[in-house]
């Protein structure tokens, strides 16, 4: 197998005129950034992320309305998590009579079939690009199934080409709000809703103990909660929302049942995080423990800390989970220099006065995504002391401690000695809160190494790699992540607690690098066989509360195939290399 | 389309993409929303490929709305500047199939600026994979062959391997053996499988094209008017099925097979009984050919279902059934608990469970159906039963 890269062209390479590109000042939304020529690390779709959260919901099943395509690809992505390719998911497929005369009475008769044969208690539709642009008034559909079988029936909008790049969390916030039209408020019994986290992964966030303490219970969590259980979420009287996951539920209960809600979402501000404690135990009608208090005086010491030791120093900053231009404003104050921020959710407009503060003192670029060549060769350029955020997984906030934890860590990562201790062995290194090894050797050890698509990349939760070291060469392989986006599918890495583990023996080439790199096995070690290989499909996803983690990646499974013939006796499928 | 409740049939969009990877020097850029061409590369990796070459431009609401096809011109300039490709085929996304967008318009003047070649695939709706298949075979041995130089007398080429079929490369090495058994002869290019630029372009040298699949034919009728190149089909199937072929190539290539390996084909001893019914389900060619295996068994009662459309003149449907719903192909597969069936492992998810059967391409079957040797081991499998 050649590579395919050098079978093109000896010298690719990306040639970025800086001049082209937009900075600050140019930009209110992520319209006005010129998109790349192209795309080589891609994005999920909100589809994806729509599926998983819907077949959480037990009871309920999941009807996606769209092309061949998006069916055999969301039956993929059922395989691969643990769920069963059919009894939860089912699929209406556009045939081009539907795309033209509408598919509305396919739609019908599909659904009739449905609840013959599965008789369910709840129904999530997800409608994809296709008809979305055709234009079939599915809501209308579904209200007319739901009065039709008196089961709730909602429907979750996934139209891929209406988001932005890095926006597939919206299939996960907008599948959680469908679960509004399940609810029904009778009787309110006082009780408290987590919202867009699982009640485990809530158990790491700091504020946890402390309401521990103040004897607060959720009575249940959405994801988590079935559909029998979910009529009577809309009698609860708070909301706690622990990320961005939740947020269009919680505003929708708000909208339909008056419930309140306290969001807790990631802020770089102590002051920001100690009012929204102050907002969430005065909902709670308790007072906030002093500890809370001293919390946020230790962050605001850390923070000060800091002041003179970053001063003059340049950087990047892709992803990280707190709001990126309050982010940037910050460093700005202690003196740091911006020169290019990529910007894959949200808008200056949504901060402002973090936009006006970082504009008084430079106009960084701003970029989307434009793949591992260009930011690279940016790199190359722009000869920015720090890299914060580009180059590693994205981390979203749910599952992470919070509030003055993450704040805490994040300034703890500015500063960090280059030497890892997440592994790292290339020269570049990187600081303790992670980054990317610049040195084109393979990390491992990592947080959870997704079989990135190079081999000189080492990853941990965030992104951070202190210049210096290594920067002369960035090695022709080290760039193997997206900016800012999720690595790439490459299979073989690990799934969490009950994950599964996939042995490769499909890759060819570069292929077979990125299989099996999941650093909690030996199971994810892939051995990229030139021959006929083999796939090997696990099962069991780590699935808590019935909701299958979503920080978790993508890929790792067989093809379909396998993981029925898994169910049908144990075949599995054969897949080689070339026939030559 | 009704209900899917297991696995929905490829389309023939997905087909082409597969197909077009296997060009190994070759980029395929999809002209649609990243997503997309993410699900893709996830899938189409565990076919064996390598989908670094799969390349998105992305796609907005404004490309939609607007008919803008200027992000499509700007991927192709650049994908040229930034890789010198031999080839870029693009795929447009279902979206664009609905919205009309004419991307073969775009290629044609776009193919003025780069040196790379363009090849286009405007799908989507057309059919299933089936129909994706024949569609890419034909663009690229259109676009990408040469006469190849001086005919290589002892050379051919195998037209209609497919990554997605689960016994291809089985199928491929069985027609490896035989050919070099019977004749000595080496295979050139095996298109669908994996090739280079520089492979597809010698293909009109060899001297004869092997057809794996019917979808091939198109391709194979181009490259004998274009180039002379005479070819082949059907694929070898059972052990008279097997001697007839290795005949009719003896014959186009001019030199008779040689005893040896006509010998190694054995019909079943007469004592060795086989039942009378069976199913038969898979890809056409392999279920007409697995039909025909069981024809020389005696075997006369068949439930013959095809997995895909069965689109066009090549595909003499016959008794083969393509099932128009995901329900009467489960129907048909679990009707008669006593009838034996065999089938590509793609079915077996459309089996009741516990239902016994052959299933081509798995791992107990890690060899073709085709040659003696493959109609040896299906009618051991039968006269087992």
């Amino acid at each position: 197998m050649m590579n395919w890269r050098s079978a093109c062209s000896p010298s690719a390479r990306r040639s970025i005129n800086i001049q082209e590109l937009k900075t600050l000042s140019q930009v209110r939304s992520l319209r006005d950034i010129p998109p790349p020529p192209y795309v080589t690390s891609c994005t999920h779709c909100p589809l994806y992320t729509a599926v998983r959260c819907a077949m959480g919901v037990r009871g309920a099943v999941t009807v996606v309305v769209g092309i061949a395509e998006c069916a055999f690809y969301c039956h993929d992505i059922a395989a691969g998590h643990g769920g069963r390719s059919s009894g939860e998911l089912f699929n209406v497929v556009l045939s081009w009579h539907d795309v033209t005369f509408g598919c509305l009475e396919t739609l019908g008769k599909a659904f009739a079939e449905l609840i013959d044969e599965r008789r369910p208690e709840a129904v999530f539709i997800i409608t994809t690009c296709v008809p979305e642009i055709t234009g079939d008034d599915i809501d209308a559909a579904a209200a007319g199934f739901e009065a039709q079988y008196r089961i709730p029936v909602v429907v979750v909008h996934t139209e891929h080409f209406k988001t932005t790049i890095g926006g597939e969390s919206v299939g996960t916030q907008n599948a959680l709000a469908a679960c509004a039209g399940m609810m029904e408020r009778t009787a309110p019994d006082g009780s408290i809703n987590l919202l867009g986290q699982g009640l485990d992964d809530f158990r790491s966030h700091e504020i946890w103990p402390f309401l521990q303490e103040a004897g607060v219970t959720f009575r249940r969590s959405i994801p988590g909660t079935p559909v029998s259980g979910m009529a009577e979420a809309a009698n609860a009287r708070l909301n706690v929302v622990p990320g961005t996951s939740g947020l269009f539920l919680a505003e929708e209960m708000e909208r339909r049942f008056g419930i309140p809600y306290v969001a807790l979402l990631p802020r770089i501000s102590p002051d920001d995080v100690l009012h929204t404690y102050e907002e969430l135990f005065g909902q709670l009608g308790i007072g906030l423990p002093e500890r809370v208090r001293a919390m946020a005086a230790q962050a605001k010491e850390k923070l000060a800390a800091l002041d003179g030791k970053l001063t003059g120093k340049s950087f990047f900053l892709g992803q990280v989970e707190f709001p990126i231009f309050s982010v940037t404003a910050m460093l700005v104050r202690l003196g740091m220099t911006p020169q290019l921020v990529q910007l894959l959710r949200g808008s200056p407009a949504e901060e402002p006065d973090a936009v006006n503060e970082i504009l008084e003192k430079s106009d960084p670029l701003i970029l989307q995504q434009y793949g591992d060549q260009g930011i690279d060769e940016l790199r190359e350029k722009l000869r920015p002391d720090m890299v914060i955020g580009i180059g590693v997984r994205r981390q979203r906030g749910e599952g992470s401690p919070g509030g003055f934890t993450a704040i805490g860590k994040f300034l703890d990562s500015l500063t960090a000695p280059p030497a890892t201790p997440f592994g790292g062995r290339g020269e570049g290194g990187r600081g303790a809160y992670g980054g990317r090894d610049r040195g084109g050797r393979e990390g491992r050890g990592g947080d959870r190494d997704r079989g990135g698509r190079g081999r000189g990349e080492s990853r941990g939760p965030e992104g951070l790699s202190p210049q210096g070291l290594g920067s002369e060469s960035l090695g022709s392989e080290g760039r193997s992540v997206g900016v800012g986006s999720w690595p790439e599918d490459g299979g073989g890495h690990d799934r969490g607690a009950a994950g599964q583990r996939e042995r490769g023996g499909l890759g060819r080439g570069p292929n077979r690098e990125e299989i099996g790199r999941g650093p909690e096995g030996p199971g994810s070690e892939g051995p990229g066989s030139e021959g006929p290989g083999r796939d090997r499909s696990g099962t069991g996803a780590g699935r808590r509360d019935g909701y299958r983690q979503q920080e978790e990646g993508d890929g790792g499974q067989g093809r379909h195939g396998d993981a029925m013939a898994a169910q049908h006796g144990g075949h599995e499928r054969h897949r080689g290399g070339g026939a030559r | 389309m009704s209900l899917i409740r297991y696995t929905p049939t490829p389309s023939d969009r997905m087909a082409a993409l597969w197909t077009f990877l296997t060009v190994e020097d070759g980029i395929v850029l999809e002209y649609g929303p990243n997503g997309t061409t993410r699900f893709a590369r996830r899938n189409l990796t565990r076919f064996g490929l390598n989908t670094e070459r799969l390349i998105s431009t992305g796609l907005t609401e404004d490309d939609v709305i607007m008919g803008d096809v200027s992000r499509l011109e700007r991927a192709i300039v650049q994908l040229e500047e930034d890789y010198r490709p031999r080839v870029i085929f693009v795929v447009p996304s279902a979206i664009l199939a609905v919205t009309g967008a004419d991307i073969t318009g775009v290629c044609h003047y776009m193919s003025e600026r780069i040196s790379a070649k363009l090849v286009t695939y405007e799908g989507g709706f057309v059919g299933d994979y089936s129909a994706g298949i024949r569609g890419a075979y034909t663009k690229m041995v259109q676009a990408l062959t040469t006469d190849g130089g001086v005919k290589a007398p002892n050379r051919y080429n195998i037209l209609g391997a497919s990554v997605y079929s689960t016994t291809s490369l089985y199928d491929v090495s069985e027609l490896a053996f035989l050919m070099e058994e019977a004749f000595g002869a080496k295979c050139g290019a095996t298109l669908g499988m994996s090739a280079t630029t520089g492979d597809l372009a010698g293909m009109g040298a060899a001297a004869l094209n092997l057809v794996l699949r019917a979808e091939a034919l198109p391709a194979a009728r181009w490259l004998e008017e274009q180039w002379g190149t005479p070819f082949v089909y059907p694929p070898p199937f059972g052990v008279l099925g097997t001697r007839d072929f290795l005949e009719e190539v003896g014959r186009v290539l001019g030199t008779g097979p040689a005893p040896r390996a006509l010998a190694a084909g054995k019909e079943p001893p007469s004592s060795v009984t086989f039942p009378e019914r069976v199913t038969i389900c898979g890809d056409y060619d392999f279920v007409a050919g697995i039909s025909a295996l069981t024809d020389e068994l005696g075997i006369k009662e068949k439930t013959l279902l095809s997995l895909h459309a069965l689109g066009g003149e090549d595909m003499e449907a016959g008794d083969i059934v393509h099932p128009a719903t995901e329900k009467e192909l489960i129907s048909a597969l679990g009707a008669d608990t006593e009838t034996p069936i065999i089938a590509d492992i793609l079915a077996s998810e459309y089996l009741p469970a516990g239902k016994r059967a052959f299933f081509a391409g798995s791992s107990s079957a890690t060899a073709s159906a085709m040659g003696f040797r493959g109609a040896m081991k299906i009618g051991a499998y039968l006269s087992d039963l």
